[in-house]
């Protein structure tokens, strides 16, 4: 029997010494010059208009990446509430309500955030910021404000939500296909509009990142609640 | 000049599909799904018409062309999977709308299955058209995710735990090919196949990279020995979930395997891996048969099956390297056999989850007298195994005197005497399984779960199976516009 885990040890550390043994290599063997793409990506974004070349390739030479990337987040929710049995479980925890500091804090904070987000979506085209981060701290704020009762946490399986998780992706979609209509190719944003649709999308994503991440954590929440250690 | 814009719109639509599945509710969300399914059949017969007519294409998504942005490209092979999946995928849907019934609202992810489901499409028809190694495994995350949250939905701790093992090989396939990928960007500095197919020289880090990823993608496509997720996921999945992950996802990450292999990267680059791919794909037609004669369950019969069917995708890659016409043969049997095999298993599928439905339960030898009650089931379980087996006129058989053809022209008779072997031990497993149903006895059927007039949906994708034979002239037009070949000088 021991000797049986033992072997079954031995296994996973002999491939994971191999494996570091092959990359090790590979990255020795790497040239110390190269820049890959980074010139020509640097020079792209200038001639686009938009500075931040991170944003510019983001949403502008990898739009498709990106698309897909919010497609790939909003799946995950779509997967967590597919396997979430008990969508009343959070509410009922959190009912007893919040002690006064963390509801003081949150009253505090959350116009703060809500501030932060909007303002990380607007530098995003020239700085660092944009939708992931926007949403990052949207979602943070909406969490604050299931844990200390002031959002209703039953709202994820409500009609009216499930929009908000979509619309990013639905408006992006929509976006990424208005250039067909002028002869463009799919995310080909027409110059004279593309600050402001690249804006929308920004804006509206940011939404729904923060919903997706609301969501997702109330739906791990409720799955916990077996366990009784709180 | 909307013909121009088919990648995009192959990939567009399905996803929002998708994302208005999810706002429609339970209750439409099936009828979003009909509709979509019937415009991608469309945009997905209109691209094969359209490559026959003009060749391969590329499209540029942004304006920006590659190396600075992501092309997509549209060829014979791309296009052959393509409607592959909506072929699939549009029987998937028919069959799923009485499978999923909306009206039970206990099974709560139930009504989520529609978009799970338009992901995974999206993601397919994704992964057919790139032309960028990046952009494989965004794509191959929406595969992985989707497949294995599709396959929880049938409940229960065994699809759980079958579920959470297929996470984590999905994972470690998608984290490896991640890893791969960066090596090679880090030495070559592209992304775009084209492009990385032009500039490969011989370099240790751009070979560690495509070693990885083509492991990750052996993982994903559960070639033996990595196999060991496969059987319990396609086993315990909701059955119109078994028959597209045995039918289509694992032709997935095969079709990125098969660009990688036979058009990216130079002959000899990477060593002997063809031969070691096909030698995994003998031992993977021997092992799944074995293995699926000794099962007692009619869906991991099926599942072992397709362990043994994904070993003749690999033997391609040998049988490429020997010479010209060994190489176009091979190709061009490879994608009959992906076809052939795609119609018949989603077929087997589906009639194995109404068997189980009419029956109540999953073993095979209290399924005696299914022919006299469940006639249509067995006859699509008879005309699946007729592909399987490769009896003529099956699209199998097809696929199999291409191969062997392809053998013999390259002189290496032992590839030829593998594929026979294959044949011999699918026909034991297949005629084990119709022996019980054909067999005498008095099967106690319960009242059927599942509508009995989605019981034509089976038989029909096992029937296009069969005729298939008569498609190849057209897989051998759409192989020989495929970027492989073309690359290559061959043609069929």
């Amino acid at each position: 029997m021991s000797e049986h885990r033992h072997r079954t040890r031995l296994l996973p550390l002999t491939a994971a010494m191999l494996m570091l043994g092959v990359i090790g290599r590979a990255i020795l063997a790497l040239p110390t010059t190269g820049d890959g793409l980074a010139v020509p990506m640097r020079a792209g974004a200038e001639a686009s208009g938009i500075p931040n070349v991170i944003t510019a390739v983001l949403l502008d030479f990898r739009g498709y990446d990106t698309l897909l990337e919010i497609a790939v987040l909003m799946l995950a929710t779509v997967a967590v509430l597919s396997l979430r049995e008990d969508p009343a479980a959070l509410s009922r925890r959190i009912a007893g309500g919040a002690g006064p500091v963390l509801g003081t804090l949150t009253r505090a904070l959350a116009p703060i955030m809500l501030l932060v987000a909007g303002h990380l979506v607007l530098v995003g085209s020239s700085g660092p910021g944009g939708a992931f981060q926007g949403g990052a701290v949207l979602g943070a704020a909406g969490i604050l404000l299931m844990l200390s009762g002031y959002a209703r946490p039953a709202w994820a399986s409500r009609r009216a939500v499930r929009w908000v998780l979509a619309v990013g992706l639905i408006v992006f979609i929509g976006v990424a296909l208005y250039p067909l209509l002028s002869g463009g190719t799919l995310l080909q944003y027409p110059p004279e509009n593309r600050k402001d649709l690249i804006l929308l999308v920004e804006a509206l994503l940011t939404l729904s990142i923060g919903a997706s991440l609301v969501s997702l954590f109330l739906a791990s929440a409720s799955s916990t609640e077996g366990g009784g250690r709180r | 000049m909307l013909l121009d814009h088919l990648p995009a719109l192959l990939v567009a639509v399905p996803l929002t599909g998708a994302a208005l599945s999810f706002v429609a509710g339970h209750r439409r969300a099936p009828h979003v799904a009909l509709v979509t399914a019937a415009a991608i059949v469309a945009l997905a017969v209109a691209l094969v018409a359209r490559v026959l007519d003009a060749g391969p294409f590329r499209y540029a998504v942004g304006g920006w062309t590659a190396p600075l942005g992501i092309d997509l490209v549209a060829d014979g092979a791309s296009a052959l999977f393509i409607v592959l999946t909506a072929i699939v995928g549009m029987g998937v849907t028919l069959y799923a709308t009485a499978y999923f019934r909306t009206d039970d609202e206990t099974a709560y992810g139930h009504g989520l299955f529609w978009t799970l489901w338009l992901f995974m499409w999206t993601s397919l028809n994704a992964l057919f058209l790139t032309g960028d190694v990046f952009n494989v495994y965004v794509c191959l995350e929406l595969v992985g995710i989707s497949a294995v949250t599709l396959v929880t939905l049938s409940g229960g701790a065994e699809a759980l735990r079958a579920g959470a093992r297929y996470l984590y090989a999905s994972m470690l396939g998608a984290m490896t090919y991640l890893l791969g990928v960066a090596l090679l960007y880090a030495s070559v500095g592209q992304l775009d196949m084209t492009i990385l197919a032009d500039t490969l020289t011989p370099d240790v880090t751009a070979a560690t990279g495509l070693a990885l990823m083509i492991a990750a993608l052996v993982l994903k496509t559960a070639l033996v020995p990595a196999h060991f997720w496969l059987p319990a996921a396609h086993g315990s999945a909701p059955s119109p979930v078994s028959a597209a992950l045995s039918s289509l996802v694992v032709k997935g990450s095969y079709f990125v395997i098969l660009r990688l292999m036979l058009y990216v990267i130079p002959v000899g680059y990477l060593g002997g891996t063809d031969v070691a791919l096909g030698v995994l794909g003998s031992v993977a037609i021997v092992w799944g048969s074995v293995q699926a004669l000794f099962q007692t369950r009619i869906k991991q019969l099926v599942a072992y099956s397709t362990v043994a069917q994904v070993g003749y995708l690999f033997l391609v890659f040998p049988l490429a390297r020997l010479g010209a016409d060994a190489f176009a043969l091979a190709v061009t049997g490879v994608l009959v056999h992906a076809v052939s095999h795609g119609l018949a298993k989603a077929g087997l599928f589906l009639a194995s989850g109404s068997l189980m439905s009419r029956f109540g339960h999953d073993r095979i030898d209290d399924m005696r007298g299914a022919a006299r009650s469940a006639p249509v089931l067995t006859l699509t379980v008879a005309l699946a195994g007729i592909t399987m087996m490769g009896l003529p006129p099956s699209g199998g058989f097809g696929a199999k005197w291409l191969l062997v053809s392809s053998a013999l022209a390259g002189g290496a008779w032992w590839w030829a005497a593998v594929l026979v072997a294959g044949g011999l031990l699918a026909a034991a497993y297949m005629f084990r399984l119709l022996a019980v149903l054909l067999a005498d006895g008095d099967a106690v059927l319960g009242t059927p779960a599942s509508a009995p007039r989605t019981e034509w949906v089976p038989l029909a994708l096992a029937a296009a199976a069969v005729v298939l034979v008569a498609a190849v002239p057209l897989i051998t037009d759409l192989a020989s516009a495929s970027n492989i070949l073309i690359r290559a000088g061959v043609t069929p």
